[in-house]
């Protein structure tokens, strides 16, 4: 085998002493350093890279950058393949290995071909048309289209590397390191500026690495690598390559995907730049435009500019005999490089009666044969274009005779067009420019200029100084002073003359052959002609109707041209038909870039008590209450789930337990008008509570549902504690803090969150007086402390303050401590419960002690229930206002028919209610069945030794013993239950008060 | 990504605050003296302009202070923030 | 010093008991990757004090009169005294920060002022070192660049979802990362994955 038969013996970006091994399609190729996988893969004379998306046909490689539509291929495999990576930007590395997408079984014997035979009854709109009928097999339909067609796979095994997120603050943002980008660069960073260049490339420079011109009296890649070094030198400029802007959004918000360099140690493989910018240079370049004939699509055919760069910047032949074919100047750029690298120019077709441009001329004086006011209708070739076929064009129009000039490369040109994407996503104005038939930057929206090619700005030296200016200016617009005016580039170059616009070229000769507009999309001009007939006339519709630029290149080099076909065949003017909108991202970014650093376990940040290591050690499953974990309940070796909860919950009854609160929100509440805010907050009554005694409290919204509740204690005059449940902590706080500040703001009242600075534990049962008064330094009888009381002591040695309350039902201390004495508080009460048959008790027994007495919780509370609706009516105080009391009185809220919460048996005894179940009269009544309420909690109650369950029914009250059906269309379940007082167990209330 | 300058901690990006709805709407003082209708309009009702609209937010991330924004719902433009009932007249 | 809400003194017994949340994570030990990096420490244990009060004058005499220290006087600012820290959180809070054995207490009897105490409610974890601030950037949406961020400041944001204050002390690579003590553990984390890039050790101060 030939090593690299397309390499010239000299020249490129490249170094011929690093040679590297590569794999493409199986096959071992050997490339250099410096070499992209397409330059790699043009040097080995391989144009066969992949095959179409609809059509199976056989493409190439159609560019150098980013603009790619073809060349897309599967880099790598297993964990770390990545699909549809752009073969013309991927640097070539040590053993890289990649395949070709969208064939089967191989690229050069692809059985989906048969697509392209059956084309005609493949028409735009055909998956609209075809499978929507009948409609419920659609889904059947899918399955084998999603088969069918697409592009890569994604890895299957989880991603073995790690990516991160990066902010970045600068006074200039530079998008495109090309000779605008650098020149910007350049300006803002001599005014002193802070300034991120941003370059897609994996080498800086854009164009410049291609150019063959001098600047300033040197070669323009030794330019580059000045100005590059100036910049490298300087401690507030970073330059970033491998980098894409891919976002543009509100208040000059940039975000940057950047891919790490394969050589940086313990580094992520990618990285997400966030970057908050002052001022913005969009020196994004232009993307050459194909044009369009039949067949226009066979590998080896390939954009003018991407033809230069494998010469120039590569040093590879794209082929040995090309013909030029272009209606602008810049086209004869890249026919005089072939033509000096050694590539034989069969012709230029040029549909301009006169090339007019200096460049022009100097091919004419190369000797090159010059087709002029000719076009090619059409490329031969199947697998490789063999042949141009040549037409005269004459007003518009083809005529004559075809002329068949061989060739195996087929450079085009179309004109070209100013990468607006991030002008557009900024929310800046296009214009169309009839001179230089783009859109162009018009009004920008957010502090940023375009410069250089990205506004039609493009010869050279206007780029380059085009860019010094905007930098210059973006500094002057950071406040800073700009550095003395750099001199204006002297580059040898002539200028270009006038384009002709030419957007297709039709011809009956070529009717029943394909003319592509979109070559990722295989959408073709009859494509875009029958959506216009079949009444397709906006551009949106038509791009969501044939797919017209959609894909993994968003159609860069197809939108134009689609938009300019649309209007001629709608005789419209372009402006008038307008462009899609252009959305983030530039370029596809992998969901793992995306997502960065916050994944798996670490997706949100977890919350732990100070007694999180304790329940660890002694086996607690965790339940997630919020971001926080929470002991679930502590299982014994070979016990169930439901032997744990019950002998958690029957140790709570008959003896002690201990359980961890801290997850409850507290709020410290200080200042002369604490009471007349709790007065406002709660629907209850706050002065008349002494100092030293607890309440429960209940908060609304405005609306009039149930909020919140908790119990607030007064630990002096105008010092208050109020707890809220975890769920609603923050939002309890926020507003809180709301109606302080927003409404209330003559209210002298400071809250501070103390939720992290207290652990807090709840000893509950019969025994738990015993169990404290061993280890607390003061008196905790039922006088010294009685119910709803509250002391400060030292428990354990550690200062304590200590609530008489209870949610179990049973006697209960809630004790706080100072969060680092948590873990030994709760030690030393384990400690000295330990005789008395302590144990700890999770979030599942929580839940069955407040279900047995009937306590509402956040099943209950779920925005919808008043206070009347959950039997607590009498915690409304008559004689004062409250938030959401007003509301109470709305007739909807009043209504005699609401759901009130009740409590529920089912009249087996045996059978458990599920969770979500719906409450009915009639199991039996043909659907729809009338829903008089549901199950609000359920569980299996060890102390009454039965199923028991909390619900919302419509009248409940008036329902004690009536007998229901509770069916839950989850789980099947469908059983008789019978209606009882939501309190199950001690409805006086003698065990909590402990006497 | 919005930039609120928050009167107190600077300009900070929108993921810091939280959005608190329409500002200057007044409670009625006297909750009992005012018809249903008028109860529900002060709890219910809001304008959604396209335009200027004058907003509450909560620094969460940062000062935790509740701030008025003058906000263009269209251009998200930032107009001017300020503490609550402190935004100088339209 | 009166850290708790008891009247009396906390005995230093006491005190000496207090265990982080970051007691078993901040652990000293010897680089894996010897190098500039990143060094970590926990400041623990620490005496913390939120301030209320109006800012005006006549407060600000009496926080200098009864604490010694000076409220600092712009946003976004801390001062350092003898006795203490104070940072700005807000425009009438304030956080006092101090070794345990500080003579500031929630009991101080301040002019309009509302003092609670929250010594046990937040970690405090310093980084330091030149790849400090870039390390950083990885999650803090705050520019800390020395021209928009000098030493002094301090300020609340979020990191990897974690609400935090970050305070620069005076020395330009030392940062103070304070975050709610339950979040101890994923901030830990966070930070030394972040650090692992450049290198980083534990250490004790």
């Amino acid at each position: 085998m030939i090593l690299q038969a397309y390499r010239l013996p000299q020249g490129g970006f490249i170094d011929r002493n690093k040679p590297l091994r590569f794999r493409f399609n199986g096959r071992d190729l050997q490339g250099y350093a410096g070499d992209s996988l397409a330059s790699a893969l043009i040097a080995n004379g391989v144009h066969l890279v992949g095959r179409s998306f609809k059509y199976h046909r056989p493409r190439g490689i159609f560019s150098a950058g980013s603009e790619e539509p073809n060349a897309l291929v599967q880099l790598e495999a297993d964990a770390r393949t990545e699909p549809n990576m752009r073969a013309t930007q991927i640097e070539l590395y040590e053993g890289l290995s990649a395949t070709s997408q969208n064939c089967w079984p191989a690229v050069g014997m692809d059985i989906g071909a048969v697509n392209n035979t059956l084309s005609r009854l493949l028409p735009a709109g055909f998956y609209y048309k075809t499978f929507m009928w009948p409609p419920s097999w659609w889904m059947k339909y899918e399955h084998y289209i999603r088969k069918a067609s697409g592009l890569g796979v994604s890895a299957h095994d989880p991603d073995p590397d790690f990516y991160e997120h990066r902010h970045a603050h600068c006074d200039v943002l530079v998008a495109g390191g090309g000779p605008a980008g650098l020149g910007a660069a350049l300006a803002a960073a001599r005014a002193g500026a802070r300034v991120i260049l941003a370059d897609e490339g994996f080498q800086p420079g854009g164009s410049l690495l291609h150019e063959t011109t001098a600047i300033d009296g040197m070669p323009a890649t030794a330019w580059t690598r000045h100005i590059l070094a100036e910049l490298a030198s300087l401690p507030e400029v970073s330059v970033l390559t491998r980098s894409t802007v891919f976002g543009y959004f509100d208040h000059n918000f940039l975000t940057i995907a950047e891919t790490v360099s394969p050589h940086a140690p313990r580094a992520p493989r990618q990285r997400i730049w966030k970057v908050r910018a002052q001022r913005v240079v969009l020196a994004t370049g232009a993307t050459e435009r194909p044009l369009v004939f039949a067949d226009n699509d066979r590998p080896g055919i390939m954009l003018a500019s991407a033809a230069r760069t494998y010469v120039n910047r590569y040093g590879v032949r794209p082929g040995n005999r090309a013909v030029v074919f272009t209606n602008n100047d810049s086209a004869y750029l890249a026919a005089l490089d072939l033509h000096r690298s050694g590539v034989s120019i069969a012709a230029t077709v040029d549909p301009r009666p006169q090339a007019n441009g200096e460049i022009a001329t100097q091919v004419r004086a190369a000797g090159i044969r010059m087709l002029s006011g000719q076009v090619v209708v059409r490329a031969r070739g199947t697998r490789h274009v063999n042949a141009a076929e040549i037409m005269r064009y004459e007003n518009g129009r083809t005529a004559g005779a075809v002329e068949r000039v061989d060739c195996d490369l087929l450079c085009i040109s179309g004109g070209w067009s100013p990468a607006v994407h991030l002008f557009s996503q900024s929310k800046g104005r296009l214009r169309y420019d009839e001179t230089l038939t783009s859109f162009v930057p018009a009004a920008s929206a957010q502090a940023e200029q375009s410069a250089g090619a990205a506004r039609g700005v493009y010869a050279l030296a206007d780029c380059i100084s085009d860019g010094y200016a905007a930098g210059s200016q973006a500094a002057t617009a950071c406040g800073l002073s700009p550095a003395p005016p750099l001199a204006e580039p002297v580059v040898d170059r002539p200028s270009p003359g006038t384009i002709l616009p030419l957007w297709r070229v039709d011809t009956d000769h070529t009717r029943r052959a394909k003319s592509f507009v979109d070559l990722q999309n295989d959408v073709t001009t009859a494509d875009l002609a029958l959506a216009a007939r079949e009444g397709y006339v906006s551009v949106e519709h038509l791009k969501r109707y044939t797919t017209l630029g959609m894909g993994t290149d968003q159609g860069k080099t197809s939108n134009i041209n689609g938009l300019a076909i649309l209007a001629e065949i709608n005789a419209a003017q372009i402006p008038a038909v307008g462009t899609t909108t252009f959305r983030p991202p530039y370029t596809p970014v992998t969901l793992g870039a995306l997502a960065g650093a916050e994944v798996g376990p670490h997706f949100d940040p977890v919350r732990a008590s100070a007694m999180h290591g304790w329940h660890q050690q002694a086996g607690a499953r965790f339940i997630n209450a919020g971001l926080w974990k929470r002991p679930q309940f502590y299982p014994h070796p070979g016990e169930s789930l439901q032997q744990t909860i019950n002998r958690e919950v029957l140790a709570v009854r008959r003896r002690a337990g201990l359980v961890d609160v801290s997850t409850l929100g507290k709020i410290d509440i200080k200042g002369r008008d604490a009471c007349v805010f709790l007065e406002r907050v709660y629907t209850n009554r706050w002065r008349n509570l002494a100092v030293g005694k607890a309440r429960y409290g209940l908060m609304l919204r405005e609306d009039g549902m149930v909020f919140d509740d908790g119990t607030t204690t007064r630990i002096a005059e105008e010092h208050f504690l109020m707890t809220t449940t975890t769920a609603n902590a923050v939002r309890v706080m926020s507003t809180l803090e709301y109606w302080l500040q927003v409404h209330w703001r003559d209210l002298d009242v400071r809250l501070t969150s103390v939720t992290e600075q207290w652990a807090a534990m709840a000893l509950a049962g019969p025994a738990s007086r015993k169990v404290l008064a061993r280890v607390a330094s003061a008196d905790v009888g039922d006088d010294a402390l009685p119910y709803l009381g509250y002391r400060e002591m030292d428990v354990a040695g550690f200062p304590a303050r200590v609530f008489r309350i209870s949610f179990s039902g049973e006697l209960a201390y809630e004790i706080n401590v100072p969060a680092d004495y948590g873990l030994a508080v709760w030690e030393a009460l384990l400690e000295a419960g330990q005789s008395s048959g302590i144990t700890p008790y999770g979030t599942e027994a929580m839940a069955v002690l407040r279900i047995e007495k009937g306590h509402i919780a956040g099943m209950e509370l779920d925005g919808r229930t008043t206070p009347a609706d959950l039997g607590l009516e009498k915690m409304i105080a008559a004689d004062k206002d409250c938030i959401g009391k007003r509301s109470l009185a709305l007739p909807a809220l009043a209504a005699a028919d609401r759901k009130q919460f009740v409590g529920l048996v089912t009249t087996d005894g045996r059978s458990a209610i599920p969770r979500g179940a719906q409450l009915v009269a009639d199991s039996g009544h043909p659907l729809p069945n009338p829903i008089l309420g549901h199950v609000t909690s359920t569980c299996h109650s060890p102390t009454l030794e039965r199923p028991i369950a909390l619900a919302l029914l419509s009248r409940g009250r008036e329902r004690y013993g009536e007998k229901l059906y509770a069916m839950s269309p989850l789980t099947g379940a469908n059983m008789q239950v019978e209606v009882a007082h939501h309190v199950f167990y001690d409805p006086e209330g003698k065990r909590l008060r402990g006497c | 990504m919005m930039l609120i300058k928050c009167p107190h901690c600077g300009a900070r990006a929108v993921t810091e605050f939280t959005y608190g709805g329409a500002a200057e709407i007044a409670r009625p003082a006297d909750p009992v003296g005012v018809s249903d209708a008028q109860w529900t309009d002060y709890v219910y009702m809001r304008d959604n302009p396209r335009g200027v609209h004058d907003e509450v937010w909560q620094h969460s991330a940062g000062c935790r202070r509740w701030i008025a924004v003058r906000r263009n719902t269209l251009t998200h433009d930032v107009i001017a923030t300020a503490d609550p009932g402190k935004l100088p007249h339209r | 010093m009166c850290f708790t809400i008891r009247k009396g003194n906390v005995s230093v017994a006491v005190e000496n008991q207090r265990i982080s949340a970051l007691a078993e994570l901040a652990v000293p030990a010897i680089p894996a990757v010897p190098g500039r990096g990143i060094v970590l420490w926990q400041r623990h244990p620490l005496a913390m004090l939120n301030l209320r009060g109006p800012g005006d004058r006549a407060f600000r005499d009496g926080v200098r009169q009864v604490c010694g220290c000076e409220l600092p006087s712009s946003p976004n600012s801390s001062n350092v005294c003898e006795e203490g820290e104070i940072l700005t959180l807000g425009p009438n809070e304030w956080l006092l920060v101090a070794d345990p054995d500080t003579r500031w207490s929630e009991n101080m009897k301040i002019a309009c002022a509302t003092l609670t105490d929250v010594s046990h409610a937040r970690v405090v974890v310093h980084v330091e070192g030149e790849k400090a601030r870039e390390m950083l950037a990885k999650g803090c949406p705050v520019d800390l660049h020395a021209q928009r961020f000098p030493g002094g400041t301090c300020i609340q944001t979020s990191i990897a979802k974690i609400g935090v204050i970050i305070h620069k002390l005076h020395n330009e690579n030392d940062i103070a990362i304070y975050a709610a003590r339950s979040y101890a553990g994923s901030l830990w984390h966070w930070l030394t994955a972040s650090a692992a890039e450049y290198g980083y050790h534990v250490v004790a101060r």
